[in-house]
């Protein structure tokens, strides 16, 4: 049975089907040879997001006034006695991910109109999106491991084709790497799922947390439980980007088109989180409590990593895409301390982090558009063509930076008081100190794009594309003096991010009231402080 | 009080900041005129609270029921609105005379600072965001000090940490190339003047984050960051004791204010914070950034000296020693730079280093003792005369490089005559600052040498002591080379050219003017025991326990202060004012031109950061990423490739006779297969599909063939063979698994 409330009308089925519908019409055009052109297949596809947002909106205010979880249940299939169940459920733990993933993507579908005008096939650009956002928003609304598998699997198909398709050159080989992770990464899951399900009988996400959190205590064999807890983390762990299976993200979020990096590092990877919380914490609470410490080192170092390998990139792209790495270490120290305060930062550094990500990534796509090219060491004193990106971008660094008043500030906060109340003090020093080293990497990145003298070098990039002699990978060269401000559909979502981060700062408790009970169940559960 | 004044006098120039775009939209001057008219209401608010702290003590104030509990009858009087109640940090403020007095330093010499602006950057094209910045730093500034817990207070030390990156990088729009001072890839003036606003946030960084580190250990063990909270139930020294954390937590804090104070060790980024805008130099070095951390050293004061001295933790000794030798050192440290720094601006930072070095002294000396009020008040004092001349000083220093066009001492000289104003409202801030006696610095600088003596710290004390002949010297230096010197040859040039040096507009000289009187004024209330306002001032916010009489003019402290502030006089006024001794023929000697050559080095401390901090991250990190990160993480997906496919040439006999390797052959020879189909076996699998898109792609939907990537194929059997395995998988559960 699932908890909560029923709803009468299918709010969250609609906003989980209307984005594969619309894709389907895209593609349904496509194939009757009506050319709609990019401003009318963008408008329509961020219409059909937006509207989706709203019915999600109309989830979390029925929640609030709810009190509990909100779901719907249809059945799917069944085979002989056991019935598959189709089955959404909203509470406070998924919810602020859920709204993150669908607003993120209605952003980055409107960003996309003006990013890709160069480029070519834009119904199935935003085929592809749409299904990707279904993917998202289909793992975080799942109620059994069947639907969240074939979700959570299933994102990878239009995420394969955005990279090798409108990415770089190098995308094409990159992302045959993304499917080789993610694939040994399903495996595990899948192994794991299936061997929950000779454990428990039970595909349904709510039964087996009933069944699975007494088990320890019914003299259950530990390390079988451990083994399969390990299983499904790696799985998870691997779509976390979580060191030392991280490889596969620099590589495939460098080389992804912007909008959809912004969707790949923004929420993306948050899915594997969240699905560590609501799999592997609610499954294996007692497993967790004693791996907790394992999960706080591998954090350290996954945090430390993102972090070193940041400082030294060229390409701003992948300096964001190993920031991603850094980040993902700090979410995980935070979950991995099993206290409320470190959990509900955590839970809440994946929106904080999805936004402020949002945000640099916007910009890089700005500099891709109007300067032409993402390469530090080509850029400089951008700030005076672009004021408005580099103010936005500078926000986006320091926020990541974790700079009140900005909204990681108290994501950030929480995670560290939470790894203090775990008792791991050094770990908690450490990465407190992390956040000097991100400030480093950040602001020096900043001033290297942004400020400092005039570029020589976009001139000289200019010359040689005119003389076809170099063709960069993305973007139009531009002569410094013809950089500019990018359009406004670039632009105003960049700054709406922008503002919704310094107001998230400043009043956190709008998102933070949603997820310290979903944390306090979670650290009940685990049996944390 | 002004209603609302506690929580107006810093939303009122943060909104100002806010607004500061709008007005411009309207007209420049409007926006420069409200910008200056924002901050003096927040002066007035600011300053209309030390009535409430003076005279009766007790509010008569309702905070319009906004306030749970009622009208606040006494002082420190807490004013609380909920914020984040779950994990209970809520915002409030907190009206103490501590409070008070910050705010009111902070407010009303950051008013006079931006009147100067007014004509200092009345030809800046950036003025919009100089606005912005500047009363987004007295907001949060002010915010800092009226905060009544530790995680507001953040706010506003990070948000004054980052309005201070904006205006120290203020010109990054310069490009006059420059030398380069130092080795970094630095390419011209605005890039030089980024790098200082980052080299300055990013120092201070490391202070905030040992910061955030003791904030956080604290909440946890305390539970509530509130400062009353924390000083009313004290239980949570005893836990952090016994964890043995009370003086980890009280050195982590500690760290905050060594960085946000430049104290040693982390003094370096002062001196570069000099390339931002004086009238900046002038508002964090007088009235805000700097302060922030003497603020928190004595705000946290009472928590440790009751640890110490009512509950009997004696490990915080060291916490206060600590606090005493940082501080006396520095002073010494810094003062010994300035003594040989060559621009105007520079000889100011440094002095202020040293100065701030004093008041850290002073509070390290306050916890020592039983009784603390002395050497709290004496911190106050010297925080308060200090705001007072320097500001004066570098406002002066900005009028005079306004005029000259230089910033460097040697290019200046014989300015006497040109700007008299200014030459005599200098004077007064120079005297304050050398410890002349009967200026406001003697009479605050006498306070910390007494405190110092009677705690029997003689060798800080001598340390203390021969700083202020320092003091004094670099201070005769600095007047003695602008002024008295013969006219250089940047000076006459300029005069060629036609350009006159001349006097300041009345826009300037008015707040000098100000500033100068307020100076004096100072001076005359220390000759009439200001000390012993001060303490009554101050009284029952510093725990007390035993009353002393504050002794005005020790016998022994008096004359040795005087003397050695003669014994850097003497020397600088014949080397450098009345030029009878050749300070060029000084520099001859070999032992005194090596000091020169360490001093102006700054000690190597500078570059030693740099080789080892900086460069040496950036080596580790670069080598880890050659080595590790490409070198082996990465590889495993190239190796893990290239061993599939020579497992899959090897011809799959050799594939069984290996056994089923792990479930990546299994992988990679479905790959294989499939490229076997497609002829691409000769071709290294990636290059391969990607260049032979050949037939196969075509077949599959028309759609998904314009993708024109040879790749789907061989993805579809991968994810077809998933979804095959899970179906298998899923029936046979269901037909019956155990």
């Amino acid at each position: 049975m699932l908890p909560g409330t029923p709803l009468q009308f299918p709010y969250m089925l609609l906003a989980l089907l209307l984005p594969p519908c619309a894709a389907v019409f895209l593609l349904l055009t496509l194939a009757t040879g009506k050319k709609l052109g990019l401003k009318v297949i963008g408008i329509f596809s961020s219409i059909v997001l937006g509207i989706s947002s709203l019915l999600l909106v109309r989830v979390l205010l029925l929640v609030m006034t709810y009190g509990t979880a909100v779901y719907e249940q249809y059945s799917w299939f069944s085979v002989g006695n056991v019935t598959i169940e189709f089955s959404l459920l909203s509470d406070f733990l998924n919810l602020p991910l859920s709204l993150a993933i669908i607003l993120l993507s209605t952003v980055s579908s409107v960003y996309s109109i003006e990013y890709i005008k160069h480029k070519h096939d834009f119904e199935l650009y935003y085929f592809c999106l749409l299904l990707f956002a279904t993917g998202m928003l289909g793992v975080t609304l799942a109620t059994n491991l069947i639907q969240f598998y074939l979700f959570f699997e299933g994102m990878n198909i239009p995420a394969f084709f955005l990279v090798s398709g409108w990415g770089t050159k190098k995308g094409k080989t990159i992302a045959l790497k993304y499917i080789m992770y993610v694939v040994l990464g399903a495996l595990c899951l899948l192994g794991g799922i299936v061997w929950t399900y000779s454990l428990t009988n039970s595909f349904e996400i709510y039964e087996i947390t009933a069944k699975l959190s007494v088990m320890p205590y019914q003299g259950a064999n530990v390390n079988l439980l451990r083994s399969v807890a390990l299983l499904i983390s790696t799985g998870f762990g691997v779509k976390m980007g979580m060191f030392p299976l991280h490889s596969w993200l620099p590589d495939f979020h460098g080389e992804a088109p912007v909008p959809i990096h912004a969707l790949l590092s923004a929420v993306m990877i948050k899915t594997g989180a969240y699905g560590l919380v609501r799999v592997t914490y609610f499954f294996f609470p007692l497993v967790i409590r004693d791996a907790s410490f394992i999960l706080a080192v591998l954090a350290l170092i996954t945090m430390f990593w993102g972090a070193g390998m940041a400082l030294v990139q060229v390409d701003f792209k992948r300096v964001l895409a190993y920031s991603s790495v850094n980040q993902v270490g700090y979410i995980l120290l935070g979950l991995s301390t099993g206290t409320t305060l470190g959990i509900a930062g955590g839970l809440f550094h994946m929106v904080t982090h999805g936004l402020a990500k949002g945000i640099l990534l916007y910009s890089a796509g700005s500099l891709v558009h109007s300067a032409g090219t993402k390469y530090i060491p080509k850029l400089g004193g951008v700030a005076r063509k672009m004021p408005v990106t580099a103010t936005v971008a500078l926000i986006g660094a320091l926020a990541i930076a974790g700079t009140p008043p900005l909204a990681t500030f108290p994501s950030e906060f929480l995670i560290f008081a939470g790894t203090f109340q775990a008792g791991f003090i050094l770990i908690a020093v450490l990465g407190v100190c992390s956040t000097a080293l991100t400030a480093g990497y950040y602001l020096w990145t900043i001033r290297r794009i942004f400020f400092g003298p005039d570029s020589k070098e976009l001139d000289i990039m200019y010359e040689k594309y005119i003389k076809k002699i170099e063709i960069p990978e993305e973007g139009i060269p531009r002569k410094f003096e013809d950089v500019h401000e990018s359009p406004a559909l670039m632009i105003i979502p960049m700054v709406v991010i922008a503002i919704s981060v310094i107001l998230l700062g400043i009043f956190p408790q709008i998102i933070l009231q949603m997820i310290y009970p979903a944390a306090e169940t979670l650290s009940n559960l685990i049996g944390g402080a | 009080m002004l209603p609302y004044a506690p929580w107006l006098c810093w939303a009122i120039p943060m909104l100002g900041a806010v607004a500061t775009p709008g007005f411009a939209k309207i007209h420049g001057k409007f926006r420069d005129y409200m910008a200056v008219f924002f901050s003096l209401v927040a002066a007035a608010f600011a300053l209309s609270m030390i009535p409430d702290m003076v005279i009766d003590k007790a509010v008569n104030y309702d905070p319009l029921k906004l306030n749970t509990t009622g009208a606040p009858e006494h002082i420190p009087f807490d004013w609380v609105l909920p914020w984040m109640p779950e994990v209970n940090i809520n915002a409030g403020v907190l009206v103490d005379p501590l409070s008070v007095f910050m705010a009111s330093v902070a407010t009303s010499i950051s008013a006079l600072i931006m009147i100067y602006s007014l004509g200092y950057m009345s030809h800046d094209p950036d003025r919009t965001r100089y606005w912005f910045f500047m009363q987004l730093f007295i907001g949060g500034m002010v915010m800092l000090v009226m905060s009544d817990n530790f995680f507001q207070m953040f706010l506003g030390w990070e948000v004054i940490g980052t309005c201070s990156y904006g205006l120290i990088g203020f010109w990054h729009k310069k490009s006059k190339i420059i030398d380069e001072p130092y080795p970094m890839l630095r390419r011209s003036e605005g890039d030089y003047n980024a790098h200082c606003g980052m080299k300055a946030f990013v120092t201070t960084r490391i202070g905030d984050v040992a910061l955030l580190a003791a904030i956080l250990i604290i909440y946890i063990y305390a539970g509530t960051l509130n400062f009353l909270e924390l000083i009313e139930h004290t239980g949570w020294i005893g836990e952090l004791s016994r964890a043995g954390l009370l003086i980890i937590v009280a050195i982590l804090l500690f760290i905050g204010p060594i960085g946000k104070s430049a104290q040693f060790p982390l003094h370096v980024w002062l001196p570069e914070a000099m390339a931002g805008p004086t009238t900046v130099s002038a508002l964090i070095h007088a009235a805000t950034l700097v302060k922030a951390g003497v603020y928190l050293v004595a705000r946290v004061l009472p928590l440790f000296h009751h640890a110490l001295w009512t509950e009997g933790y004696t490990e915080v000794i060291t916490f206060f020693t600590t606090v005493g030798w940082i501080g006396g050192f520095t002073a010494f440290l810094a003062a010994s730079m300035a003594l040989v720094a060559r621009e105007i601006k520079k000889v100011l930072a440094y002095s202020t280093v040293s100065q701030i070095g004093y008041m850290m002294l002073a509070l390290g000396m306050a916890g020592l003792a039983i009784e603390s009020t002395t050497g709290f008040l004496a911190a106050s004092f010297h925080l308060l005369s200090h705001a007072l001349f320097k500001a004066l000083l570098f406002l002066s220093a900005g009028a005079i490089i306004h005029a000259t066009e230089t910033t460097y001492m040697d290019e200046m000289g014989g300015l006497k005559e040109h700007m008299p104003i200014t030459f005599k409202v200098m004077w007064v801030g120079a005297l304050a600052l050398s410890g002349f006696p009967g200026f406001s610095g003697f009479w605050s600088k006498d306070i910390i040498f007494l405190v110092t003596l009677e705690n029997g710290q003689l060798a800080l004390f001598a340390l203390a002591a021969v700083t202020a002949s320092m003091t004094a010297f670099y201070t005769f230096r600095m007047m003695g080379m602008t002024f008295y010197y013969p006219k250089s040859d940047h000076i006459l040039k300029l005069e060629k050219e036609g350009h006159h040096v001349h006097e300041a507009p009345a826009v300037m000289w008015v707040p000098l003017a100000i500033l100068a009187g307020l100076t004096l004024i100072v001076s005359v209330f220390g000759l009439f025991n200001f000390e012993g306002q001060l303490h009554d001032y101050f009284t029952g916010h510093v725990a007390t326990t035993v009353s002393i009489e504050l002794v005005h003019l020790d016998p022994i402290v008096a004359p040795l202060s005087i003397g050695m502030v003669f014994l850097g006089i003497v020397p600088a006024y014949f080397i450098y004012i009345k030029q009878k001794i050749s300070a060029t023929d000084m520099g001859r000697n070999p032992i005194i031109a090596g000091l020169h050559k360490f001093l102006t080095n700054r000690w190597y401390i500078n570059a030693f950061y740099y080789k080892v901090f900086v460069y040496g991250t950036i080596r580790i990190f670069k080598a880890l990423l050659d080595k590790i990160e490409l070198g082996i993480i990465d590889k495993f997906h190239y190796v893990f490739a290239s061993k599939a496919i020579d497992g899959a040439r090897v011809s799959s006999a050799v594939l069984e006779t290996r056994g089923f390797n792990g479930l990546s052959y299994f992988i990679a020879r479905l790959g294989i297969t499939l490229s076997k189909v497609n002829d691409f076996i000769d071709i290294r699998i990636v290059d391969g599909i990607a260049n032979g898109v050949a037939g196969t792609g075509k077949k599959l939907s028309k759609a998904f063939g314009k993708l024109q990537t040879g790749i789907i194929e061989q993805y579809v059997v991968i994810l077809a063979t998933g979804v095959v395995l899970i179906s298998i998988i899923t029936l046979y559960l269901l037909g019956g698994f155990p």
